[in-house]
């Protein structure tokens, strides 16, 4: 125990200085209450977010610049740029929340897509980004879920709305073809037809689940 | 099935429940942040170290006896809700700042955290899953299986099942819309008059601290010589602390203030009692204890203000007429089908526009009662409210066996609210102890201070003798 003679309060803890008025204290007994532990200041996860976001921006600006001064007709740049941003948007995801694999799911399905349109629309647009790799990444996405459900079935109810989100991608897909965008219609309508049948399992195999996850979902009152 | 899967299936809730968050909870995930946290703790000061593996144990236990606590945040579409949570929280040592945020997956999903220290218990909740009241009855919980798992004969499982019976017979009902349809229906027959508007109350400034740092002061006194103060000037304990609060503040950061605004506590006030409820959710409501200063004005004054405004709010009809109106708006039709996200950015819009009205919380749990078998195992209990950006300190108070603890949380480098305040209560003649979370670091206290001190102390001793020997 140790008392401040400015103050005229006991302070039980073990400081030199009186926190109420930074006098030096008077040390009456040994016994001292430890309260609280020294915080050590740590690594956080913003300043890791700040460094990849930085070196992102660095990185793009140098691209940029080198197809600036470097003659040349190609675009390359773009592309350069497309990845970076294709990986800063990755590395923030699993900074963020990266433990549900749905979600990364969800996340993979969508960056890949972009990044292989750009990729494709800066190439001279051949269409095989709309005609052939989004609807296999559809595709591939439902699969995986079906795959994460029948590893690890105890975490089911984390991956419904990212099912029935990938359905109604596979659907909105079958609207590139109808749209014309897309020249091939088998890929589409199979991203479809997977991705709602894959949905569709999940309805019939786990009905009090999805019903449930869905009510929790879309509950307005 | 994974061994994980096995072990978590051994929790008290329902795999398929799911809850809505009560009337005042569903604004709290909207406007936390790292700084504005939403974080409380209340703490048991043990007479004995804190054993890990027992405390471990014991929250196992009562998460199982209280499922209301079980739970995660998820948000859907348009609201967010309570999904059962299925883990197993994890006792730690404390290593962070009180009341640091809880959110995401660092708890595992939960909603809650317990830490120990050395004799101390924290158990800090985020208050959209429960308040002040809910969150004290678990930790009582917690501590009646921690002494159960110590020691049978001292607390026996007998009292836990009947404490559990009494406590959580409604545990995640929505007290605020039960009773919102009982103040619609009575609100033309009682005599209610519209509380006027509020202006804008004078803020406590200063500079902030970087991250979660937050600055915990607590004045230890005895409860029986402070509550014979209050009586001594025919007040509570609440009206008392509460004018002590605004004349502190008049005398301290209001004075370089250039507007006249008022100084506003807003006052928590547990509800269950008034309306006869159990839940374990939130279920309270506020009152802004509002004096504006002026010339001159003495302890005495402010208190006189300070037991009207108790008097004219501190009434059922003021309660059921602030749960009315915060229900309502929840149940007006268009408001139910707006997504989530614009609904966080009006409810911070409000939440922002009711923070201006008042320049400090404070929060008084009053005091805790605990069965004699483990009185002799316990010294105190303590809350703490987690400060914020606007809000840089906050107050609150418990007490238990004679032991009141006053405790300052703050965000900003300036303690002289907590100082005046402190000498006002030593000036009148109560025994104040102080206990604060500043704490030397480790290797410091290591390094300089076996070395130096004596070293010092021999050269004295040695000039003298010299000087002796030399004369």
């Amino acid at each position: 125990m140790r008392i401040c003679p400015n103050c005229k309060v006991s302070i039980e803890n073990d400081l030199d200085y009186c926190p109420l008025c930074d006098m030096e204290t008077d040390k009456v007994s040994d016994d001292f209450e430890l309260d609280y532990p020294y915080i050590k200041t740590r690594f956080s996860r913003r300043l890791f977010a700040k460094i990849v976001t930085f070196l992102a921006v660095v990185f793009a600006a140098v691209s940029f610049l080198i197809n600036h001064l470097v003659p040349t007709d190609n675009p390359w740049a773009f592309i350069t740029a497309a990845a970076i941003a294709y990986i800063w948007l990755n590395l923030m995801n699993l900074i963020s929340n990266a433990r549900n694999p749905g979600s990364i799911t969800l996340w993979q399905l969508l960056t890949v897509s972009g990044l292989t349109f750009v990729i494709d629309y800066l190439t001279g647009w051949h269409k095989w980004s709309v005609n052939y790799v989004i609807p296999a990444l559809i595709m591939a996405a439902a699969v995986a879920i079906v795959l994460c459900i029948a590893i690890r079935p105890v975490k089911y109810r984390a991956y419904t709305l990212y099912q029935l989100v990938i359905a109604v991608l596979g659907v909105l897909a079958v609207l590139l073809w109808i749209f014309g965008y897309s020249d091939v219609e088998w890929p589409v309508v199979a991203a479809a037809a997977t991705s709602l049948l894959c949905f569709a399992a999940m309805v019939v195999f786990a009905n009090r689940y999805t019903r449930n996850e869905l009510k929790k979902r879309f509950h307005v009152k | 099935m994974s061994a994980k899967g096995k072990r978590s299936s051994h929790s008290g809730i329902n795999e398929y429940y799911w809850g809505r968050l009560d009337n005042a909870a569903k604004l709290v995930p909207a406007v936390s942040d790292t700084r504005g946290t939403n974080v409380f703790r209340v703490s048991a000061i043990l007479r004995d170290e804190v054993r890990p593996d027992i405390l471990q144990k014991a929250l196992e236990r009562a998460l199982k006896l209280l499922p209301a606590f079980a739970v995660k945040l998820h948000h859907g579409l348009f609201w967010y809700y309570f999904d059962a949570n299925r883990e197993i929280p994890r006792v730690r040592e404390e290593h962070r700042y009180p009341c640091s945020p809880i959110l995401g997956a660092h708890e595992n999903g939960f909603l809650f955290r317990v830490t120990y220290y050395h004799k101390r218990i924290n158990l800090e909740v985020f208050h959209a899953l429960s308040d002040g009241m809910g969150t004290t009855q678990f930790l009582h919980l917690i501590l009646f299986c921690y002494f159960n798992l110590l020691d049978d004969a001292e607390m026996t499982s007998e009292f836990i099942r009947s404490y559990c019976e009494r406590i959580a017979r409604d545990f995640d009902e929505d007290s605020f819309a039960r009773n919102s349809e009982i103040a619609d229906n009575t609100r033309s027959d009682s005599v209610v008059s519209k509380p006027e508007k509020e202006s804008d109350a004078f803020h406590i400034q200063g500079y902030s601290y970087d991250g979660t740092r937050l600055n915990v002061l607590c004045a230890l006194m005895p409860t029986d010589k402070l509550l014979a103060l209050a009586h001594d000037s025919s007040s509570t304990m609440s009206e008392y602390m509460c004018a002590l609060i605004i004349y502190s503040i008049i005398n301290t950061s209001y004075r370089h203030s250039k507007h006249n605004r008022p100084i506003a506590v807003s006052l928590p006030v547990n509800l269950r009692g008034m309306f006869g409820s159990t839940t374990m959710r939130n279920f309270f409501g506020h009152v802004n204890i509002a004096v504006t200063p002026k010339d001159e004005m003495t302890f005495d004054d402010v208190l006189g203000e300070v037991k009207e405004r108790f008097k004219a709010c501190l009434t059922r009809g003021y309660f059921e007429r602030q749960i009315a109106d915060n229900v309502r708006i929840e149940k007006i039709p268009p408001v139910k089908f707006v997504p989530i996200w614009i609904k966080d950015l009006i409810m911070r819009y409000f939440f922002s526009r009711a923070e201006k009205k008042y320049t400090i919380t404070f929060s008084n749990l009053g005091r805790m009662q605990l069965p004699e078998a483990i009185a002799g195992k316990l010294r105190r209990f303590e809350m703490l409210l987690g400060a914020s950006r606007t809000h840089p300190k906050k107050i609150s108070m418990c007490s238990y066996n004679n032991e009141l603890a006053l405790s300052f949380s703050s965000t900003i480098d300036d303690n002289s609210l907590e100082r005046f305040m402190i000498m006002q209560l030593v000036e009148r003649g109560i025994d104040v102890s102080i206990v604060s979370n500043e704490t030397p670091e480790p290797e410091k206290v290591k390094n300089i201070k076996p070395e130096k001190k004596p070293k010092a102390d021999k050269n004295k001793n040695k000039t003298v003798k010299k000087e002796r020997v030399d004369k």
